[in-house]
């Protein structure tokens, strides 16, 4: 029996009909699909093929400079951490170190002719406030100082509790750094890794040195641009301006830096009897870890 | 024979016709679904294939990758920045980020001045401020002083000054003082004020 005379059976001839249909359809379901494909492709997916070319770059680059800083981290990691437990953060407030650290001070804004000694410190060791497992203890002082000596001051408390450079710099700053080493040397991380870990008072002593062993590493004009940038940030330029000379150095010689970390909790400045100088009375709180028994 | 069978031959049955289409149907249909389900399986993965960094990729998938490599750079960078700079998270950075984060003396200082020496350009000496406080904790600035030299605009220079303040960014919830004027011994008119704002 040929097709011809089995397609005259009613049945044969709906069922052909009917497989004809279907495979109509799924053939105008698959030329969707293409069309589709083809649509995605053009307007989505190569556009896609710059980023993923760069972020594969990218990509290799950072896996370059993770497994080079891994080399490096861990020697320093552990003095961080220790420096930041015994002097940043103690467990009791470090009032000596604290006490030592605004009568070196005062020494020297009286001796720039910025102040008159510090009058009366005095300090609370009973914590009067608690903020993610730290406590505060107010310490007050009160003193006779300039605008000049107050910006001094002010600056200068804002540098305590801080370690190192990178503690300095902002995380964009940060950012901008590793970008730099991204695009122009890889391998330089050991060389930003070092400038960021560098003690912030050594640094301020002899920012120089530093800085020339970093600009060796990078020898670019963009990375010099992104350097002198991050250098000109308000903390850094206010450390090296205020811990760079003589009293930085007796810092060092007297063991009272890194100091504990303080925050200005209360200014009042009263005008003086002389123009431009105030009558003032600052309260810091000193942060440290909170006792557990 | 009739007219009409003469000029128009019967024509053929619905059935018939349908019985003649059936097979070129079915075979047009199937070679057609065969022919594009062969396109799809082979011609076009190897259409859409691009060559990234020499390495041959389905453009299909490329949403795919690039979010997976964006996760796998932002983990790297993470892992780096733990690495260079072991204290950019925990305790010691939130508490650098909570101490940073507050308004500054000086710099409320510097505004409460400018707006001050902005007021009588001309004569910037004329709101003098004999206390300043500032307590971080809740921002709150108190301002206490004289608006002195200008004659019986006192209270006027005191209204552009607190006007000033107000308009700052930097200033909210800034409580009115009062405005009075007063004669001093010598004959001048002053006007003390004290008043305080919130810095944002």
């Amino acid at each position: 029996m040929t097709l011809r005379v089995l397609l005259q059976r009613p049945i044969m001839l709906i069922a052909s009909f009917l497989c004809g249909g279907v495979c109509l359809v799924l053939s105008g379901m698959l030329l969707i699909e293409h069309a589709r494909v083809v649509r995605e492709v053009r307007d989505v997916s190569l556009p896609l093929v710059a980023q993923i070319t760069t972020l594969e770059t990218r990509s290799k680059v950072l896996k370059e400079q993770v497994d080079l800083s891994q080399l490096q981290s861990a020697v320093s990691v552990g003095s961080l951490g220790e420096k930041l437990e015994v002097f940043v953060f103690p467990s009791d407030p470090a009032v000596d170190r604290a006490v030592a650290f605004f009568d070196l001070v005062g020494d020297a804004l009286f001796a720039h002719g910025y102040a008159t000694p510090f009058e009366d410190i005095a300090v609370e060791t009973s914590p009067v406030a608690h903020e993610d497992g730290l406590a505060a203890f107010p310490l007050t002082l009160k003193t006779s100082l300039s605008t000049e000596g107050l910006e001094t001051l002010l600056r200068m408390v804002d540098l305590l509790g801080l370690l190192t450079v990178g503690d300095a710099l902002t995380s964009d700053d940060i950012a901008l750094l590793f970008l730099g080493s991204e695009e122009e040397n890889p391998a330089g991380i050991v060389a930003l890794e070092q400038f960021l870990s560098q003690d912030l008072l050594r640094y301020a002593l002899d920012p120089r040195s530093t800085e020339e062993q970093l600009r060796r590493s990078f020898v670019s004009p963009t990375f010099s641009s992104a350097l002198q940038t991050t250098l000109q940030s308000s903390l850094l330029r206010d450390a090296r301006r205020l811990l760079g000379g003589d009293l930085g150095q007796v810092l060092l010689e007297r063991n009272i830096w890194p100091q504990q970390f303080l925050t200005v909790e209360h200014v009042r400045l009263t005008q003086g009897q002389a123009p431009g100088w105030y009558a003032a009375e600052l309260t810091v709180f000193l942060w440290g870890r909170e006792y557990t028994e | 024979m009739t007219y009409s069978a003469l000029q128009f031959p019967a024509s053929p049955r619905l059935s018939a016709v349908f019985q003649r289409v059936a097979l070129p149907f079915l075979l047009f249909s199937a070679v057609l679904l065969s022919l594009l389900g062969l396109s799809a399986a082979l011609l076009l993965p190897q259409l859409t294939q691009v060559t990234i960094l020499g390495e041959e990729r389905s453009a299909l998938e490329l949403r795919a990758s690039l979010k997976n490599l964006q996760a796998n750079v932002v983990a790297m960078e993470q892992q780096r920045a733990a690495l260079v700079t072991p204290l950019h998270d925990g305790m010691y950075a939130r508490a650098k980020a909570r101490k940073f984060a507050r308004p500054t003396f000086l710099a409320l200082r510097t505004l409460v001045l400018d707006a001050a020496n902005g007021t009588v350009p001309d004569q910037p000496d004329a709101i003098r401020l004999t206390r300043v406080s500032y307590t971080a904790d809740d921002g709150r600035m108190i301002l206490d002083g004289t608006v002195e030299g200008v004659g019986a605009r006192s209270m006027t220079v005191l209204a552009q000054f607190v006007d000033t303040l107000k308009r700052s960014p930097h200033v909210s919830e800034l409580s009115m003082p009062r405005f009075t004027r007063e004669s001093t011994g010598n004959g001048e008119t002053v006007s003390p004020f004290h008043f305080d704002f919130l810095a944002q």
